[in-house]
């Protein structure tokens, strides 16, 4: 893994738009055809052994393209994967160090690198390879509804959208820390890294640390060092005045599948921390995620997830995805501590209402 | 010249290892300060002489581990590593004698000097501890080296006289007593130190399971006292044979009659003061006629007897002189500290002739309870297959498989530590600004009242004082002064270690046999510590990066590749890049740990420094860790003054 020391969350806003620009390193996904269960790495105590770091970068998206089926062909797989490739090859090439600066105002691009210079590929790590479970090639994480797709949000979720979209217009995007997403403010990791569910962002640092003992599953993420304390046995109820970032979360054992079910999630958490002022469906007091974490080869874990939110979503919805074993080191990601970003944008902000107002107010000097 | 001055600088600066073998004076199958001539002359009343030759022991069943007294006359507060005329001659009068029954074990120390002793009296602020700073640390080290490599199972007696009395009565209250090193120890020699036991008991003080010896072959015990003359007994302002802690009294055996009583006393006394004894004025001389004793040692059967006594005036042995003018035998012995008719006399009695005037007793003593020990190797004993038995746990320690000490559940520290690591008042703010008679709360700050004020903490750095270098106990104060616009926590920044172990937070160990995970509540900082080590950092981080390793049942976590931005406590204190922390953790039993850290950074401070605390278990059945993720608590503090708005009037001031 590169190592990200600053936040580079600055761009966060942008990683909706990021699309086939990204290359990693990442091993690839392949065979996922179970091995049989005597095989796999065990604990002490018989459990399947889910210990290590793990990534699970994809170029699979969370919801399917229109169009597409479940399955893509080897033959489409193959040519998303090569075109990215391709991609990732132009980037590591060397640059020009004669070239021009870029052009004032960008190149009129939308993408991460393609404005007035934001990262190159070195800092990109999006996963290089399609999401191949159970045999076949996914066009989208999500597997229920069978589109691939989020479910409608019910009635009550749109209202809600309309009232939080109404209040956000009485703010500039820059007004005040709190108008930026939660990822820029180095409170979460973009998309939903740390979950639950535990989806993949687009752009980097899609790792995670598991370590298990005989009564806790521990899950670090990298991005925001987020950790998530998943006690084994019998659940203990929450006051539902508790609701911590990431949630509640009680596991146990059906067979060789780890199965978590988390509530509590924090008000705040949406499925992307990225977007801007949460306009999105904040989750409700009712949501349960159910997760499970099934070691298929020792260095695959198939991770399939539900959630159910039914004052969110009319369905509801579940999905599933490789998570492959790394051994390479996960490094701090101490976000905040660096987060220059924030004060920049917010200061940036402010510098142009002074602009402004200087050329609207003529100096009474002159 | 460079050379030389280069490589003692930086040993002045680093831990001792005691792997090396100069860091010994003593230690068998080798020609060291234990290697001389204890043949001694034995004078009896009547005025005939008779030789006694000495040899070691061919087949010692146990082992001897000594630290020595105050006797270095190096300059400095503390000694340098180097071993001079007085170490070696104190190993001679006061150990190499134990050769005759067991292997000798003697760690060379940076001990508290004469010099440092003298400061030590003379300032009761100087931060001087004759048991905390590095004459512990390095006796410490020195123990842990011989367990884990010499030991193997082996009885061992532990010999030590005033400051090494001292440093081996917190080296058992923290290492042994009650844990499983104990099941090692033959005895404990505390001779010349006021080792507090409850009046009229022989256990409870000091220690909670090892009492004192008073039989014959007893074995896992104590022997200690302080020697006065009859005929100079402690004054007020003595400071041997009394203790400060209500109830108790100091520790008097008899090593001569263990169970009680007066007895004539066994004694090795030196034929001419050794550097130790010089201190002491009176003449030695053992015969009025010559030619005076040749050997390096005489022994004056029935000349003095000793009898432990305890009275308003202290506990202590008390020696009677049997002197007769009218045979050819001296009629007193040297010892005493300070010239006849002085206050000294009173206040340290015959403290240079603790061990000399009861040597062949203590020999008695030690000799039968190495007969009748029997080492924990050739006892039966459950205990997991593969750990040596040095490194046995407390009881009643949890396990994992693979039979480590199993740290896993949720820990935090008492006490408030984290407002300041050095010892400390009460004080009204954690800021201050000038007031109209002394400083008062600053503006920030006033509104908290006493919710914002600072309790007391007796500290837990080892010695009491961060031994910072004078630019950096500087930038410390300036730190101090500065506190609102400085302290990394104020900002919920990653508090770096060992700082996160100690704050008013608890934390989660998640270990299994290969993986060992802590989890912060505060900022939800995270260690991987590693267990196969990966090499050098490859970058700087706020916590570190964090290699651990098992020494017997202690977790040893070794942190490098700081960043200079973390602080140790909320009073200031500080490091840079190039420290380097050592972390031990020990379970002292189900629920506790023992956790040391040291501190090592040439930069910032004179020596490697300690800390030790105590972490203690939430054992609620529904024990579980809250979420402080802080960063949104400080957006305010950090951000508010570039909202478009800022929501006070007029605007913070930029931290």
């Amino acid at each position: 893994m590169p190592i990200h020391r600053a936040s580079f969350s600055a761009l966060a806003g942008l990683v909706l738009l990021a699309t086939a620009n990204h290359a990693a390193a990442q091993a690839p996904a392949r065979a996922t055809a179970a091995r049989p269960a005597s095989t796999l790495p065990r604990t002490p105590d018989g459990r399947p052994d889910l210990q290590g770091n793990w990534s699970n970068a994809t170029m699979t998206p969370l919801e399917r393209a229109a169009g597409q089926a479940r399955a893509l062909t080897r033959e489409q797989a193959a040519a998303l994967e090569k075109g990215r490739a391709d991609v990732k090859e132009s980037g590591d090439r060397a640059i020009d160090p004669n070239r021009p600066p870029p052009p004032k105002g960008g190149d009129g691009s939308t993408g991460a690198a393609g404005n007035v210079g934001g990262y190159n590929y070195f800092f990109i790590d999006a996963g290089d390879h399609v999401a191949f479970v159970n045999g076949e090639f996914r066009s989208s994480i999500i597997v229920s509804p069978a589109n691939g797709r989020l479910p409608a949000l019910t009635p009550a979720a749109r209202a809600w959208a309309q009232q939080r979209a109404a209040r956000n217009r009485g703010f500039g995007q820059y007004d005040n820390p709190e108008n930026r997403p939660l990822a820029e403010r180095c409170l979460m990791s973009f998309g939903s890294n740390a979950g639950p569910p535990m989806i993949p962002n687009a752009f980097y640092n899609n790792n995670y640390t598991i370590v298990q003992t005989k009564d806790h599953v521990m899950i670090m993420t990298e991005m925001v060092h987020d950790v998530r304390t998943i006690r084994m046995g019998r659940p203990t109820p929450t006051s539902t005045d508790v609701r911590p970032w990431m949630g509640v979360s009680w596991g146990r054992w059906e067979g060789d599948t780890l199965v978590v079910e988390t509530s509590n999630v924090h008000p705040l958490q949406v499925l992307s921390q990225s977007v801007f002022l949460n306009a999105a469906f904040g989750a409700t007091d009712s949501l349960r995620v159910t997760e499970r974490f099934h070691l298929t080869r020792p260095n695959v874990i198939l991770y399939r997830f539900t959630v159910n939110d039914p004052l969110n979503f009319t369905a509801p919805w579940s999905g599933e995805l490789p998570m492959i074993r790394m051994d390479e080191q996960i490094y701090e990601y101490a976000c905040h501590e660096g987060n220059y970003a924030l004060s920049n944008i917010l200061s940036g902000a402010r510098a142009m209402e002074r602009d402004s107002s200087a050329v609207k107010k003529p100096n009474p000097k002159e | 010249m460079i050379l030389v001055f280069a490589s003692v600088a930086v040993f002045a600066q680093d831990s001792v290892s005691y792997a090396r073998p100069e860091a010994w004076l003593c230690r068998p199958g080798r020609t060291d300060a234990c290697s001389v001539d204890l043949s001694t002359t034995i004078l009896s009343a009547d005025g005939t002489r008779k030789a006694e030759r000495w040899a070691a022991t061919a087949a010692p069943a146990v082992d001897c581990f000594y630290v020595y007294p105050t006797v270095s006359r190096d300059t400095g507060t503390y000694s340098d590593m180097q071993a001079g005329d007085e170490e070696r001659d104190v190993v001679r009068s006061q150990f190499a004698r134990f050769g005759s029954i067991c292997r000798r074990f003697a760690p060379l120390y940076r001990q508290v000097t004469v010099a440092g002793l003298g400061r030590m009296f003379s300032s009761p602020n100087s931060g001087i501890s004759m048991s905390r700073g590095t004459n512990y640390d390095d006796v410490l080290a020195a123990w842990n080296h011989y367990l884990a490599n010499d030991n193997k199972g082996r009885g061992v007696v532990l010999i030590g006289h005033s400051q090494g009395a001292y440093l081996l009565d917190e080296l058992i209250r923290w290492e042994i007593d009650g844990k499983s090193a104990q099941s090692l120890v033959v005895s404990a020699l505390l001779i010349g130190a006021n080792i507090p036991v409850p009046v009229g008991k022989d256990l409870g003080g000091s220690f909670q399971s090892m009492p004192l010896c008073r039989r014959d072959g007893q074995t896992g015990c104590v022997v200690s006292f302080v020697s006065f003359r009859s005929t100079v007994p402690p004054s007020g302002r003595a400071l041997f044979g009394r203790v400060t802690t209500p109830g108790m009294q100091a520790a008097c055996t008899n090593p001569a009659a263990l169970s009680g009583g007066s007895r004539g006393l066994h004694s090795y006394f030196s034929a001419a003061p050794s550097i130790f004894e010089r201190t002491a004025t009176t003449a030695y001389r053992w015969v009025r006629t010559d030619p005076q004793v040749t050997t390096q040692f005489v022994s004056v059967p029935g000349l003095v007897s000793g009898e432990c006594v305890a009275d308003s005036l202290g506990s202590r042995l008390v020696l009677t002189v049997h002197g007769d003018p009218a045979d050819p035998r001296a009629d007193d012995i040297p010892g005493d500290m300070g010239a006849p008719g002085t206050a000294t006399r009173a206040q340290w009695g015959m403290h240079l002739v603790d061990m000399s005037a009861t040597m062949g007793d203590l020999l008695s003593v030690v000799a039968r309870q190495a007969s009748a020990f029997k080492a924990p190797a050739a006892r039966p004993a459950a205990r997991p297959a593969g750990l040596p038995p040095a490194m046995q746990p407390a009881r009643g320690v949890p396990r994992l498989s693979n039979g480590k000490p199993d740290m896993n559940g949720i820990w935090r520290a008492f006490g408030n530590d984290h407002y300041d690591i050095e010892p400390h008042n009460a004080r009204g703010a954690l800021a201050w600004r000038e007031g109209p008679v002394v400083p008062v709360p600053a503006a920030e700050v006033v509104a908290l009242g006493a919710v914002g004020s600072v309790p007391s903490g007796r500290g837990i750095v080892g010695g009491g004082k961060i031994p910072y270098t004078p630019a950096a106990l500087a930038r410390r104060n300036e730190n101090r002064a500065n506190w609102l616009s400085r302290d990394p926590e104020i900002k919920c920044y990653l508090p770096g270690v060992p700082r996160a172990n100690y704050m008013p937070f608890p934390f989660q160990v998640f270990q299994s046999t290969s993986a060992f995970f802590i989890s912060y509540e505060y900022a939800g900082a995270t260690r991987n510590i590693l267990l196969k080590d990966p090499g050098p950092p490859e970058v700087d981080s706020w916590m570190g990066q964090s290699v651990g390793r098992w020494e017997g049942d202690t977790f040893v976590v070794a942190v490098s590749g700081f960043n200079a931005e973390t602080w140790f406590d909320r009073a200031g204190n500080h490091h840079s890049e190039a420290l380097k922390v050592t972390e031990r953790w020990t379970m002292a039993g189900p629920d506790h740990i023992r956790y040391e850290a040291t501190m090592e950074d040439p930069q910032t401070f004179t020596r490697p420094w300690t800390i030790r605390t105590t972490l203690y278990r939430d054992v609620d059945p529904d024990a579980r860790l809250g979420q402080f993720k802080c960063v949104e608590f400080v957006e305010e503090l950090l951000y508010g003054h570039l909202r478009k708005r800022p929501v006070t009037t007029p605007p913070p001031a930029k931290p």
